[in-house]
């Protein structure tokens, strides 16, 4: 849970946006009056929030923007093309504003404040004609502010809110200034009479200077609602008292007032009646009447009040429904709030206990197996019983639904189709899949290389795909669902698929593929993830900036991932990627080289065979041994990772795949397998590649997880030099005499 | 952070920081003790180029102070911070001293 408050304005800000965004992009297939009002709702929250916190350049253009939302929703004007394309920019140059706030840069940059004049413009017909002249000037916040002054104008004093706001006393301490709440209520309208209430306040050698004992009664002169000026304290609401009185309230609500504000009743009635909101003759009847409810109301009991009220007929009771009305909106509001916000690091750190929980209670079951104690065993087994249900509880915790993720795509197809000229509709399915949240946020990049690489590449054009008698609009699917443990993702096109033939002549070509080697379709298709492999006739701008599809794959399987694609020519292309819920816990396969002891992710294990001594004869000093057939490069665990030679009479090799790519490591022991928590090592140890974390087995031992991707590339790398340099030396030889 | 001297009867003492609440807590001990140490005490606000509501309750408290013992304190020199916030708070009167309106239209307020 974030106390500062600024986390909590930045968080907020960025779901705003968001909703907005995805409001926006909703809207272009129209919008009923709800969606409407959601949508100016964040505009409008967003500007007090900012307002708060005295980002006055945020405040001034999103006024602007509010402006528009506010006719858009009363039906002046209508959504259009260029309305959502002008808002869209709109919201990212709130994003970039509050960017720019939050660096504390008290001048905008060139470059922002040409933005905004350019999205002020494009604004600018969809403003009311009143706020025209400010708009254009809207750069400078200052215009805008003194424009809404001036729209409110003066008012006919009973026309008056009475607003009554004592501060907690710890409003201070926790990054509240009073201040900036006033100067943002003088934007919803103008502050006619102002007491500063500081009754409590001791001497000065009594104070605590960093307490707060301020307090305001305020009139305001604005036609703001009720709820627009309870906004404004929206972000201190929990930090203050707030009593909001209508203009033209009826006397009894200022007895109310009076008696439920901490200072004397004499001295309220002088300052209610210096902000004009009460005549003399009103302020008398007031004290009368509140004098009469301190001895008819039972005090310790708040809803009785209200009927003492009724009784006396002082108040109607409608007033008093619409107060029991307000008051169980915010209670069912504090219910709905069902979900509470955790910090990452916090759950992170229980996951972590968790996990020490499981190591404890695997060294818990070997010293009761060691024992051998009847009821000990029993305890103990119920005890890891229960241990195993807590982990994944406590793993359910980081799962979160994949759509959100997948929402913000929406943006990008709708700005990738617009710059491609293609039309093209993103259909999304599974977006309540949950998943690892620390798997959503890196699977982000790889699906986005995706979602563009099927518009680019993947659709056609809407004349082709019209003489191919397709719908002119493409479609780009994403799909998510749960399968054997994992979680698939999806993302699909409906456009002109894959060619084989194609795919295998460019891969022969490249010499990635012998002339004589036979691939079916799946080996075929795969090859568009290999380096160096690109069909694409022509580079956008999109793709083919160098980040390859081998980068996804290679982002996939760091996620301990595959990646599959499926494709038919003429009908579109899947691709599919297979993710593990979690990478907290893993399956592993422990093995021992020389002392220690290391993990192997045990869905990456293929096989396990003994490395006799032919074989190794046959390899000649070189990386590879013969598996039925099959080349298969290795690597001595005990070389890559220093380990004194010792003398083993038999190695075995565990045979490892990633994807297609095999490789085998030679190892001292095969121990066998266990479940692990995968801790992460410490800055030390970043640059080790072979190494993806560490685990402690149940005896206290630490064991070392290895990056069996790394591992294999290494592998199948070194082999490569190997032949590589036996040609160079061919070569050499017949050039030597020349060359040397 | 802040110049005190004296001649025979009076203190003069320039504030010569922000007053805000990273700085109230020290700033009024400096205050208590200026004022405890005169009879009469003169506060030159013309270098607070900021200031927060926890500021101004220091500066109120001050005021208050001396309201209640009977002790003249004024502030004089007020920066268009001080003046800017005190007329948002309409406490004009325990300022006025010796204050200066920037301009005309900000009184109508």
């Amino acid at each position: 849970m974030s106390e500062n408050p600024l986390d909590t304005y930045l968080e907020e800000n960025r779901e705003l946006l968001q909703e907005m965004e995805d409001i926006l992009l909703q809207l272009e297939g129209g919008g009923d009056s709800e969606v409407m009002n959601a949508l100016f709702r964040t505009a409008h929250t967003i500007k007090g929030s900012s307002g708060i916190f005295g980002f006055g350049h945020v405040v001034a253009f999103t006024h602007v923007v509010e402006n528009v939302l506010d006719r858009l929703r009363d039906g002046e004007i209508q959504v259009s093309e260029d309305l959502v394309a002008a808002l869209l920019a709109s919201r990212d140059h709130i994003s970039a504003l509050v960017d720019s706030a939050i660096r504390e840069e008290e001048a905008l940059s060139e470059e922002l404040s040409q933005q905004g004049d350019g999205i002020l413009q494009r604004l600018a017909r969809f403003q009311s004609t009143e706020v025209e002249d400010a708009s254009a000037q809207a750069a400078t916040p200052a215009v805008v502010a003194s424009k809404i002054e001036r729209e409110n104008g003066p008012r006919v004093m009973t026309e008056q809110w009475h607003i009554s706001i004592r501060f907690s006393e710890n409003v201070f301490r926790l990054g509240l200034d009073p201040a900036p709440f006033l100067r943002y209520l003088k934007k919803l309208g103008e502050i006619t009479h102002i007491t500063t209430v500081f009754d409590g306040l001791p001497l000065l050698e009594a104070m605590d200077p960093e307490s707060n004992y301020l307090g305001f009664e305020i009139a305001l002169a604005s036609d703001a609602s009720k709820t627009e000026i309870e906004a404004a304290f929206e972000f201190a609401m929990e930090e203050c008292t707030l009593y909001i009185l209508p203009p033209q309230a009826k006397i009894s609500e200022y007895a109310d007032l009076i008696e439920h504000l901490p200072e004397e009743a004499e001295m309220l009635g002088v300052i209610l009646s210096r902000c004009g909101a009460l005549t003399d003759n009103e302020l008398q009847m007031a004290l009368h009447c509140q004098a009469q409810l301190r001895e008819q109301a039972v005090p310790d009991d708040m809803s009785r009040l209200g009927e003492v009220l009724v009784k006396q007929q002082t108040v109607h009771p409608e007033v008093v429904d619409v107060a029991l009305e307000k008051q169980a909106q915010v209670r069912n509001q504090r219910n709905a709030a069902k979900s509470v916000r955790v910090d990452a690091a916090r759950l992170d750190s229980l996951i972590n206990l968790v996990g020490e929980l499981v190591i404890a209670g695997a060294g818990n079951q070997i010293q009761a197996r060691r024992i051998d104690d009847e009821a000990l065993l029993e305890t103990v087994s119920s005890m890891s019983h229960l241990v195993e249900e807590i982990r994944d509880h406590a793993l359910q915790l980081r799962m979160v639904p994949i759509g959100e993720s997948f929402n913000r795509f929406n943006r990008v197809v709708r700005d990738v189709s617009k710059d491609l000229g293609k039309s093209i509709r993103l259909e999304i399915y599974g977006g309540d899949t949950e998943l690892d949240k620390t798997v959503t946020e890196k699977i982000g990049d790889p699906l986005m290389h995706l979602v563009r690489n099927a518009m680019d590449h993947g659709l056609e054009s809407a004349e082709e795909r019209e003489a191919q008698g397709k719908p002119a609009e493409g479609v780009v699917y994403l799909n998510a669902f749960h399968d054997s443990g994992g979680i698939v993702i999806e993302v699909a096109d409906d456009g002109a698929g894959l060619d084989p033939a194609k795919l295998l002549a460019k891969a022969r070509e490249k010499g990635l593929v012998d002339a004589n080697q036979e691939l079916d379709k799946k080996e075929i298709y795969r090859l568009i993830l290999e380096p160096g492999f690109s069909t694409a006739q022509e580079v956008t701008d999109l793709s083919g900036r160098g980040v390859g599809m081998d980068v996804v794959r290679r982002n996939i399987e760091a996620l301990s991932g595959t990646v599959d694609i499926d494709s038919e020519l003429g009908e579109g292309t899947t691709v599919r990627i297979r993710l593990p819920l979690s990478l907290a816990i893993i399956d592993g396969f422990l093995v021992g080289v020389g002392e220690s002891s290391y993990v192997i992710p045990l869905d990456m294990v293929q096989e396990c065979i003994e490395l006799s001594e032919a074989d190794t004869q046959e390899s000649h000093g070189e990386h590879y041994i013969n598996l039925r057939g099959e080349v298969l490069p290795f690597l001595r665990l005990r070389d890559v990772l220093s380990h004194q030679a010792s003398e083993h009479d038999r190695e075995q090799i565990v045979v490892v795949h990633v994807g297609t790519q095999k490789a085998g490591l030679v190892v001292d022991r095969l121990i066998g397998e266990l479940q692990t928590v995968i801790k992460p090592l410490g800055k030390l140890f970043k640059h080790l590649s072979a190494i993806r974390g560490a685990t402690i087995l149940g005896s206290g031992e630490v064991a070392i997880i290895l990056d069996v991707p790394t591992l294999i590339h290494r592998a199948v790398g070194e082999r490569q030099a190997v032949v590589n340099q036996n040609l160079l030396q061919a070569a050499d030889d017949e050039q030597g005499t020349r060359l040397h | 952070m802040m110049e005190v001297h004296k001649d025979d009867e009076r203190s003069f003492c320039r504030i010569n920081e922000e007053m805000t609440i990273y700085q109230v807590a020290a700033m009024r001990d400096e205050l208590l003790g200026a004022y405890r140490d005169c009879i009469e005490l003169e506060v030159d606000l013309s270098q607070v180029d900021e200031i927060d509501s926890a500021g101004v309750q220091l500066l109120l408290a001050l005021k208050h102070t001396a309201i209640t013992q009977d002790k003249p304190v004024r502030y004089v020199s007020h920066s268009a911070s001080v003046v800017d916030i005190i007329q948002l708070f309409g406490i004009e009167q325990f300022f006025s001293d010796q204050i200066l309106m920037p301009s005309e239209n900000q009184e109508t307020r």
